[in-house]
């Protein structure tokens, strides 16, 4: 029974991890209508960046300075923004599908590099060797529980922060130029900085928030960026309800819940290929179901931004 | 030498090989209501497009205030204080009455991530809130303050756009079709509106197929056919010429 | 040399399953990601035709090819024809979890596991200089006639006609009276049976497993908007350049970097002419 509850407290521990990239995502592409699709290249960027600056074995490594946590946490990062800096400045010149299509590219990109760069990324070994945080405070099992508080305070931390960014002149103005961008420029703004700026802060955001997927899964590896974890991003989006404040949180929860229950139901052993496949298909079932009966997700933007001006009142 | 606020010296744009836009003169007088008419394809949204800096010129020049715009992007031709309405689609959907006219009024300061971030924006966006509230009342308008773009009366957005335009502050004004679609009640109100403006001192240059509303509030006019301009006076001086009557008000809309 | 012949091999197949690809795109509106689904089915039901049922290849691929058309057509009706009111966007998301589902259904049904064609095409012959297996003869010879076909029919015949005046723009077909149902039916028939053609050739010069959809979309989607997503004659050319590109860089840098510089082509190509090559139509941001 308690092996039951700990998977429990897995699944609500990473529905906790994809309800913090939803909101994200639901900043760049909800709010500023950039609709990216390579924000798994972004978190491997903060994820690897992270786990290779606070590596203190030199092993089949170049580049292993070891250091804490927290400074290989702003390192990853930093490292992200800058790679969404990158990213940005060719991809926004185009529109719509091609930014969709190129965000893609560029992530395919980078995954490929951690497979490649051998000498710096251990390639498709990875790393399975490093502490998390609080370790030694608690017992084997208790850390997940520690984990899971841990991801959910941040969870807390990063919807305060999306609401006040969502309520603010700044977000008022990206739900603005999404609509229409000639209008806005008309009124003096200047829309492809804004838009940049909110790339690079969504890339920030990834990479602050890479080391929290590293701690769950465990291992740093390639495999572990793949476009899987946009698409289940995206989806929980948009099950939630895209360009709302709490949609992302409910997005994530429904489907991660949905998903992985569907593998607690399938049976134990043997039956593994058939389990990670029933994902999939449950996966692309809800997916496909939302997207038929409720297109729009279960929260919306207007009652998340409902009567502006009285907020500003009293 | 020329005392005209916004001045178009042989502005040309060539789409392939024709030319929406042929060889182009026009000086515009500040604190005047000027209107530019001719029949579609003449070339009137083209050469609003250059103006603002949505399209480069294939040559000519265009200077606001004495300063040279050509090949500006509309944005900082827009901070300059020329500001533009476009005929389709208009404004911010998802943004309520009052979040639009904020938008129209708000400063790079006050919108800026730092602020949203840290230092905060209620102090940046006061006086804004407070003009917004006056212009909204003005307009009668406050009782709809909350609603969504999205939701109004086709009348009522027109109004809108019109005010967020004024939250700018403009020193001038180019208005591409205002009174498409609006009712007769509400264009006398948007002719009245128009001349409040220019009493107040902003140059307003405008762009309409209803001739009767020209004809109203026009000080000079322009009449462009195939790209060029074939007559400009006062509405007096417009209405009689031939060739425009031939070319144009013989099948006006 | 050697990698010119792999590289119109690669970029042969990769021609046949993009030029589907664009064919929804354009007559239908949205990007299709579960076309690299497709395209793993027409593999694996190319290998089952073969090695199970022990139909001659040719059969077999004509059969997984029909096969896949009309599974093509009956997603069509159920699962896109319903979300086609939302828009493009909703209809990417929902191909994107037809893809998922597709993803899942093929792996259970055929296996985690990577498999191989039993053919006898293996065989080198010694052109000149150059080496080729009969089966990659086989595959240049038969997108070539693919394509020509397929030309022929979109130019000669009155469905294909129809095909051309929808794509280019489906409001003005609507109102000629060109039935759109009948013409949407065949593109997605057609391009369906382009996809499974190119999972049938994707299988004889390599191998056959389940993850071969979400790595050929990839590339798909590269050649794809290298090629204008507007335009099929592009799309075959940047199919044939990307092909090229990804073997001839193989002489230069490791193998392993070939979808990197696929999207490396893609996104230099993007950045020099952001409308994609040979665009009907420009894009420009103003």
């Amino acid at each position: 029974m308690s092996g039951v509850i700990l998977f429990l407290v897995g699944v609500v521990t990473l529905a906790g991890i994809y309800a913090i990239l939803a909101m994200i995502l639901n900043l760049e592409a909800g709010w500023a209508g950039m609709w990216d699709l390579g924000l798994a290249g972004l978190v491997a960027v903060g994820g690897y960046v992270f786990i290779i600056t606070t590596q203190t074995t030199h092993e089949d490594v170049i580049f292993a300075p070891g250091w804490p946590m927290w400074a290989g946490a702003i390192a990853g990062s930093l490292a992200a923004g800058i790679a969404a800096l990158i990213i940005g400045i060719p991809s926004l010149r185009v529109r719509g599908e091609y930014f969709l299509i190129t965000t893609l590219a560029f992530a395919e990109v980078i995954r490929q590099l951690s497979i490649n760069l051998g000498t710096i990324t251990r390639g498709t070994v990875g790393f399975n060797q490093f502490s998390r945080p609080f370790e030694g405070l608690v017992s084997g099992s208790g850390y997940r529980w520690l984990l899971l508080a841990l991801v959910w305070a941040i969870v807390l931390l990063v919807y305060l922060l999306m609401r006040r960014l969502g309520h603010s002149p700044y977000g008022r103005l990206l739900r603005g130029f999404r609509d229409n961008d000639p209008v806005a420029r008309s009124l003096g703004k200047h829309t492809n900085r804004h838009r940049l700026q909110t790339f690079v802060l969504a890339g920030l955001m990834y990479g602050a928030v890479a080391p929290l997927y590293v701690w769950f899964i465990r291992t740093v590896t390639p495999s572990l960026f793949t476009s899987e974890v946009t698409f289940v991003t995206w989806t929980a989006l948009v099950i939630g309800g895209i360009a709302s404040l709490r949609g992302p949180v409910i997005g994530a929860a429904i489907l991660l819940i949905v998903t992985e229950a569907a593998a607690l139901a399938q049976g134990l052993g043997e039956m593994a290929v058939v389990l990670a496949s029933v994902r999939f298909i449950v996966l692309g079932l809800v997916l496909i179901l939302v997207m038929r009966f409720r297109p729009e997700g279960l929260a919306n933007e207007r009652d998340a931004f409902a009567n502006a001006s009285r907020r500003v009142e009293a | 030498m020329s005392a005209s606020i916004l001045e178009v010296r042989g502005v040309t744009k060539l789409f392939g090989g024709v030319a929406a836009v042929d060889g182009v003169d026009m000086a515009i007088e500040p604190g005047s209501i000027t209107a530019v008419i001719g029949p579609n394809g003449a070339g009137k949204t083209s050469l609003f497009n250059v103006v603002t800096g949505f399209e480069e010129p294939t040559s000519g020049t265009v200077e606001f205030q004495g300063e040279e715009v050509t090949g500006l992007q509309p944005w900082q031709i827009a901070q300059k204080g020329l500001v533009r309405s476009f005929q389709t689609p208009t404004g911010f959907p998802a943004l309520s009455v009052w979040e639009n006219l904020m938008v129209g009024g708000s400063d790079a300061r006050g919108e800026s991530l730092w602020a949203a971030l840290v230092s905060g924006w209620r102090g940046a966006e006061a006086a804004t809130n407070e003009r917004a509230r006056r212009l909204l009342e003005d307009l009668d308008l406050w009782e709809v303050r909350d609603t969504l773009l999205a939701d109004l009366s086709p009348g009522d957005v027109k109004l809108v756009d019109f005010a967020r335009q004024l939250m700018v502050d403009p020193v001038m004004l180019l208005l591409d079709e205002p009174a498409s679609g609006v009712d007769p009640g509400s264009i006398q109100r948007l002719s009245g509106l128009i001349r409040r403006v220019r009493d107040q001192g902003v140059t307003v240059l405008v762009i309409d197929h209803n001739i009767g509303f020209v004809l109203g509030i026009a000080d000079r006019i322009h009449v462009m056919s195939l790209g060029k301009v074939i007559s400009s006076g006062t509405p007096d001086q417009v209405v009689k010429d031939p060739t425009v009557i031939e070319i144009y008000l013989g099948r006006s809309a | 040399m050697q990698n010119i012949i792999f590289g119109l091999v690669t970029g042969s197949i990769l021609a046949i399953a993009t030029v589907g690809f664009s064919m929804i795109r354009q007559t239908e509106g949205f990007i299709n990601i579960a076309h690299g689904q497709l395209l793993t089915l027409g593999a694996f039901l190319g290998y089952f035709f073969v090695a199970t049922v022990e139909m001659n290849v040719f059969l077999a691929g004509l059969a997984a090819m029909v096969l896949v058309g009309l599974i093509g057509v009956l997603l069509a009706i159920v699962v896109f024809r319903p979300v086609a009111k939302s828009g493009p966007l909703a209809q990417l998301f929902t191909s994107i979890g037809l893809a998922y589902l597709l993803f899942g259904l093929i792996r259970v049904i055929f296996g985690a596991n990577v498999t191989f064609f039993p053919t006898g095409f293996g065989r080198r012959l010694d052109l000149g200089p150059v080496n080729v297996t009969v089966g990659e003869i086989l595959i240049v010879v038969v997108a070539a006639v693919v394509v020509g076909l397929l030309a022929l029919f979109l130019t000669q015949t009155r469905l294909g006609t129809w095909i051309r005046a929808t794509a280019s723009n489906p409001e003005l077909a609507r109102l000629r009276g060109i039935p759109v149902n009948r013409v949407s039916y065949a593109v997605w028939f057609v391009a369906s049976a382009l996809a499974g053609l190119a999972g049938v050739m994707v299988g004889l010069i390599g191998n056959v497993h389940s993850e071969l959809g979400w790595t050929q979309i990839l590339i798909i989607l590269a050649a794809a908007v290298l090629g204008g997503l507007g335009s099929i004659y592009g799309v075959l050319a940047a199919g044939l350049l990307l092909g090229l590109a990804m073997d001839l860089s193989a002489l230069i840098i490791p193998t392993s970097y070939r979808t990197v510089v696929a999207f490396g082509v893609l996104i230099l190509g993007l950045l020099l002419r952001p409308q994609g090559l040979f665009a009907a139509k420009g894009r420009r941001e103003a």
